[in-house]
């Protein structure tokens, strides 16, 4: 079965894929093992045969996970010969599906460690308190990563004010944002206090809306929600605080007394 | 006159009522002691140590933990030695000809490494002096699993034998075993010697009695995985029963009795197995996971046994898990894993005591069976 390119994350069933897996496998137990691995073999022991390639059903992709990398003593014999050469190194590369993507480990980086590229690697040395503080450092930035990418297309939309063009990331997101942004654009201008009030129940009634969604969604929409309510709270605010200054109570009391006078 | 003794039957009924008492008592202490094996999994690993260059390869087991608590494991074409109690680490050697060691084992005693080769040859080295004791070349193929029974060193290779050599004499071969159909990956004697678990490439399972051998003839053969079989454990509390694991198109951890021949049962994991590690405090069964489908991969599982209910999992590998050792006290478990990491995990604990004695603080406490009305 093809991945999908798109990057929505669907739920893998694996009992299927172990059935169908199985299923094929029977094929593949018959053929001989290519005597193409023994390219691999020391020189004294190399034979002059042609890889063959056998039924690839069931190596999947042919990624090496980290199979690909050359060690720093001796040659990585095994980058020599592709993953399709033989069923005997089946247990070498990894099955479709096995695989996650977007692990970020490749991501800058073509070593399988966790290490920063400067630090000094000693065979067996102590890396507990280093690695533990990498892998913390990761989820935070994970953590917080995802916020801000939520962050940007929706408050362009915002500032569209809700096209329906507007690019979403994903299609349950969209859907989430959409209603909202709607909502916000006639409410936010001019800011009365009564329909500013009615903004937060819209808001809260939405944010129970997208609870059914995948949490992954509602992190960042939360988290977008609370920094609009911020928003919000400091604008109204600063025009309370205008209003009670004591020129604006000034200019106030002048018109009321203006009016009087005219009534007089 | 008046004896004072108090009717029969009251009498009786007082001991009684201390029997019940104390019967309740050992009862609930002995399901303290059962809640008490509803574990709580470590958080994480206790250490982790470096593995710069170690081969990402399912096909090797280049680590092994020996009695005399030195870890020994093979990173690029050097092995390095570290000392757990000390924390010291050694290097015994780097091969002159930049060759691959793709196994290794220590001896029952540990005494010496056996340390097999991507080009076949097998050696084996003394731990004391640190010198090459012997070079055995009987295999023409990499060497990818060696185990130890006594002074015999079974070896198993990519030419797809298995070669029981003796260790006492020079050039001693005591017998090779030409049954499987593709490489041998794993090789585990059982506890008292009397048996021998092959595991091939070929998805089958052999088993081997040591009295037996010399007629190439097996006991039982195992056809149920569908992948390559490297994992393979002997249970320590049930003689004859092996756990076995298979490779990322099976994903299964079956348990076999091997004086039937009979699969006793067959869970799924979903992920390549690597290595199999049985607790002997408790009665778990621990497996180690490379390649695995929906995230169920790179992880360690910890299974209940007989159940095979699963306890928990600790996935803090960032890659694939390639080797399992346990320490010579089974209290501390490494993992090697392709991140190029080992790390030591306390699963095993806490050792046992014995939970039908009562300390002598609990009985004092217990208010139950106070003597003091």
């Amino acid at each position: 079965m093809p991945e999908s390119r798109d990057r929505l994350s669907r739920p893998v069933d694996v009992a299927g894929i172990f059935t169908q897996r199985r299923s094929n496998s029977f094929g593949v137990l018959v053929d001989e093992p290519v005597v193409a691995r023994t390219l691999i073999g020391s020189p004294p022991m190399l034979q002059t045969t042609t890889a063959t390639p056998t039924t690839a059903a069931v190596l999947g992709t042919p990624v090496g996970f980290g199979a690909a990398r050359e060690d720093g003593g001796g040659v990585r014999r095994e980058s020599l010969v592709s993953p399709r050469a033989g069923t005997w190194r089946r247990e070498s590369t990894p099955m479709s599906g096995t695989t996650r993507r977007g692990w970020g480990r490749g991501r800058g980086r073509n070593r399988t460690t966790q290490l920063p590229s400067w630090y000094p690697r000693t065979p067996l040395r102590d890396v507990t308190a280093i690695t533990r503080a990498i892998e913390r450092r990761r989820a935070l930035l994970r953590e917080s990563g995802s916020g801000l990418e939520m962050g940007s297309p929706t408050a362009q939309d915002l500032g569209v004010f809700a096209s329906p063009s507007a690019a979403p990331l994903e299609q349950n997101r969209y859907d989430a944002t959409t209603p909202y942004t709607a909502v916000r654009s006639t409410k936010l201008f001019p800011p009365s206090v009564s329909s500013v009030g009615k903004v937060p129940k819209i808001l809260r009634g939405i944010a129970n809306q997208t609870t059914g969604d995948d949490s992954d969604c509602l992190t960042p929409q939360k988290k977008l929600l609370n920094s609009i309510d911020k928003v919000e709270k400091v604008v109204m605010e600063e025009l309370q605080k205008l209003r009670r200054t004591p020129t604006a109570k000034r200019a106030e009391r002048e018109k009321r007394v203006r009016t009087l006078m005219t009534m007089r | 006159m008046l004896v004072f003794r108090g009717s029969p039957k009251s009498n009786r009924r007082s001991i009684r009522c201390v029997d019940e008492k104390r019967r309740d008592e050992e009862e609930e202490q002995h399901s303290h002691n059962k809640k008490f094996h509803i574990r709580s999994l470590p958080k994480g690993e206790t250490r982790i140590l470096d593995a710069p260059r170690i081969v990402n390869d399912f096909y090797m087991n280049i680590m092994d933990w020996g009695k005399n608590n030195v870890l020994a494991v093979a990173l690029g074409s050097e092995l390095y030695l570290w000392d757990s109690k000390t924390l010291k680490v050694e290097k015994l050697f780097q091969d002159v000809e930049n060759d691959l060691p793709t196994s290794l084992a220590w001896s029952n005693d540990a005494k010496l490494l056996a340390v097999g080769y991507m080009s076949s040859k097998l050696q084996l080295w003394d731990h004391e002096t640190s010198k090459l004791v012997r070079s055995l070349d009987y295999h023409t193929d990499r060497i990818s699993t060696v185990a130890w029974n006594g002074h015999i060193l079974t070896s198993g290779s990519q030419d797809k034998s298995i070669i029981n050599h003796d260790v006492r004499v020079a050039n001693k071969l005591v017998s090779r075993l030409e049954v499987h159909k593709e490489e041998v990956c794993g090789l585990k004697w059982s506890e008292g010697g009397k048996m021998l678990a092959s595991g091939g490439n070929e998805n089958l399972i052999h088993i081997w009695e040591s009295s037996k051998m010399i007629s190439s003839q097996f006991l039982h053969r195992f056809k149920d995985h569908c992948a390559a079989v490297k994992a393979l454990a002997w249970c320590p509390y049930q003689s004859e029963l092996l756990a076995s694991g298979g490779g990322t198109n099976d994903g299964t951890i079956k348990l076999w009795n091997t004086q039937n021949g009979t699969c006793i049962k067959s869970i799924e994991t979903y992920a390549q197995i690597c290595g199999l590690e049985w607790n002997r405090h408790h009665k778990e069964l621990l497996s180690g996971h490379g390649f695995g489908y929906g995230g169920l991969g790179n992880q360690l599982c910890l299974w209940r046994y007989p159940s095979l209910t699963k306890v928990g999992d600790l996935k803090r590998h960032a890659s694939r898990i390639l080797h399992l050792s346990q320490s010579p006290d089974g209290l501390t478990v490494v993992s090697a894993g392709a991140d190029e990491t080992l790390r030591f995990w306390d699963l095993f604990g806490p050792p046992r005591a014995d939970h039908t004695k009562l300390s002598d603080l609990d009985g004092l406490l217990s208010l139950k069976t106070s003597l003091i009305r």
